[in-house]
């Protein structure tokens, strides 16, 4: 325990102070935050960036020249080139702009409808939310294309096996997590990219889940497609990120049509503007997007290596704790993990479970977590989940846990 | 005996009363809750079918209802204990009485006992479907 009480007495609580929500109250007691993997809380140089945005430079980006508009329009670009970078993306013109990771997968799917016929494949896995199940769902059911899913082995990792059998049949694309967003699981994406690529098969990367506690570098990664929320990094709600190779937005048609995507307009035509512009169709979340970039300076601030070493040593304490209260059952044990642990007790419903805690102040997710195939998989109606971030603490855990022995007993 | 039952407001008042003394300490309400759902009586295995589930609920959740006398009985369970101590409420209030008593009744308990988030995270706690499953079985028992 020895990063984490380093790191903690002389950081964590700086960090927390950082977060006003941390100070509240639920149920008379202090809140313990434990839903991280569902949203994270927002620093308050995102809070105050957002009314900054309001109180000072609120206008329509590229409506017309004036001061204020040009003010908007260079700040989301500064977002642009601070994703970019934070991504590694070759050009900021990669990076599109979305309401969330769910309309960055609904571009990418309806991107494929004019390529796929009957005889073609998608791949997915059971480790999927739903937001990367459904649009597939409906791309296959459009263009007559059949869906395959890589199952995963008791462990929650990927079937291997599977992937290479599957990838001979040449299918169009493969849609996969980074990470889980109910075991945990950290694939091993960039063999599975390399496979994949041997075989001219595209890969869609939906980072949501992975974002927050690692570096993600999408030029060694060689992905294809990436996608992720803001909300689940520090950031505001209502923005997202895709992520596509330089060649295939040259080519992908957009899903939505509208103002400031176009070039030229007429009753009987238009024409494009280039990428990412091409893709962000109508009036954008402008003050959201700016704060956006507060987010990611807040994490680069601290650093992937000091937020990496933190969350690794708490969640491992986390597990072990867990591992002491017998009547609980941890579901799924891989090797790599983001921080964020499934489990069932055997005398009590998950729903009750979460209520409970609620009422100890203590905010965790019961349910299926969006990810109803994968539920059914595990033979499980529901789990209760406790998703860490880096403002948790040691002190957090130990009372998540004696309140969960109190509750079992 | 039966015609004494009391009206649908004074048994949600009663039950407003009784959890008074907890003074909206979710953790002892919840508590209490739990202690009334193990004392429901069980329902029969028999029961427990897909037709006497309640759909839209993340957890199980079956209800019956038999009428006798003109009067509407529920029996009910769920695999949640705290969903079963809401609906052993439920049946305190709603068993007993008219399919027109019940049509005609405005449920506010729930808020007065400090359960709000129930309703407020309805599609979890399943607690409106629990509630409209009711008012169905009543409306089709009206004659
Ligand atoms: C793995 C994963 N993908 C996609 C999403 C959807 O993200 P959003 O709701 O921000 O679009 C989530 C959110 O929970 C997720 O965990």
């Amino acid at each position: 325990m020895n990063i984490i009480n380093m790191i903690e007495n002389k950081q964590i609580t700086e960090i927390r102070k950082q977060f006003p929500i941390l100070q509240t109250n639920i149920n008379k007691k202090p809140l313990v935050y434990l839903d991280n993997a569902s949203t994270t809380q927002k620093p308050n140089s995102v809070i105050n960036k957002i009314s900054e945005y309001y109180k000072n430079y609120n206008s329509n980006i590229e409506r017309g020249f004036h001061t204020l508009g040009s003010q908007s329009f260079e700040q989301v670009n500064k977002t642009r080139e601070t994703v970019s970078k934070f991504i590694n993306s070759q050009n900021s013109s990669q990076i599109i702009f979305t309401s969330g990771t769910t309309e960055s997968i609904n571009i990418v799917a309806n991107g494929f409808a004019n390529e796929l016929n009957e005889e073609d494949i998608v791949i997915l896995s059971e480790l999927e939310h739903h937001s990367n199940i459904v649009p597939w769902i409906n791309l296959c059911r459009n263009t007559n294309s059949k869906l395959e899913v890589i199952p995963i082995l008791k462990s929650g990792e990927l079937d291997f096996k599977f992937i290479h059998n599957i990838i001979k049949k040449r299918p169009k694309i493969i849609a996969l997590t980074y990470a889980s967003n109910v075991i945990g699981t950290i694939n091993d994406i960039e063999q599975i990219i390399k496979i994949a690529h041997e075989y001219n098969i595209k890969v869609f990367i939906d980072a949501a889940q992975a974002v927050p506690h690692f570096a993600i570098n999408v030029q060694k990664l060689d992905c294809d497609f990436l996608a992720f929320s803001s909300h689940k990094m520090y950031g505001p709600m209502g923005v997202g990120v895709l992520y596509c190779k330089e060649e295939i937005l040259q080519n992908m048609k957009p899903l939505k049509f509208g103002g400031a995507m176009i070039e030229d307009v007429s009753f009987c035509d238009f024409k494009y503007r280039e990428h990412p512009y091409k893709f962000e169709a109508g009036t954008m979340n402008i003050s959201n997007i700016i704060a956006f970039n507060e987010a990611i300076e807040f994490i680069n601030q601290i650093g992937f290596e000091v937020i990496e070493k933190y969350e690794k040593d708490l969640f491992e304490y986390l597990i072990q704790e867990l591992q002491n209260i017998s009547q609980i059952k941890i579901i799924g044990n891989p090797k790599n993990k983001v921080p964020l642990v499934s489990f069932i007790a055997k005398n009590m419903h998950p729903f009750d479970i979460g209520m409970m805690l609620n009422a100890s102040g203590i905010a965790v997710r019961t349910g299926n977590h969006c990810a109803q195939p994968l539920m059914d998989k595990l033979n499980l109606s529901g789990t209760v989940r406790v998703s860490l971030s880096i403002y948790n603490t040691k002190e957090e855990i130990d009372f998540l846990v004696s309140t969960l022995k109190k509750i079992l007993l | 005996m039966l015609k004494e039952k009391k009206d649908i407001d004074r048994i949600q008042n009663d039950i407003i009363e009784e959890f008074q003394i907890f003074e909206n300490d979710m953790e002892e309400t919840l508590e209490y809750l739990i202690e009334l759902g193990n004392n429901l009586s069980i329902l029969n295995t028999e029961y427990k079918i897909d037709q006497n589930k309640i759909k839209g609920c993340l957890s199980n959740v079956w209800l019956i209802c038999k009428k006798e006398d003109g009067y509407l009985f529920f029996e009910a369970d769920s695999d949640t204990k705290i969903i079963k101590g809401l609906i052993s409420l439920l049946i305190k209030i709603f068993s007993g009485q008219t399919s027109q008593n019940i049509l005609n009744s405005n449920l506010y308990f729930v808020e007065k006992i400090g359960l709000k988030n129930m309703i407020s995270s309805k599609r979890i706690s399943g607690y409106s479907n629990i509630v409209d499953k009711i008012l169905n079985l009543a409306k089709s028992y009206k004659d």
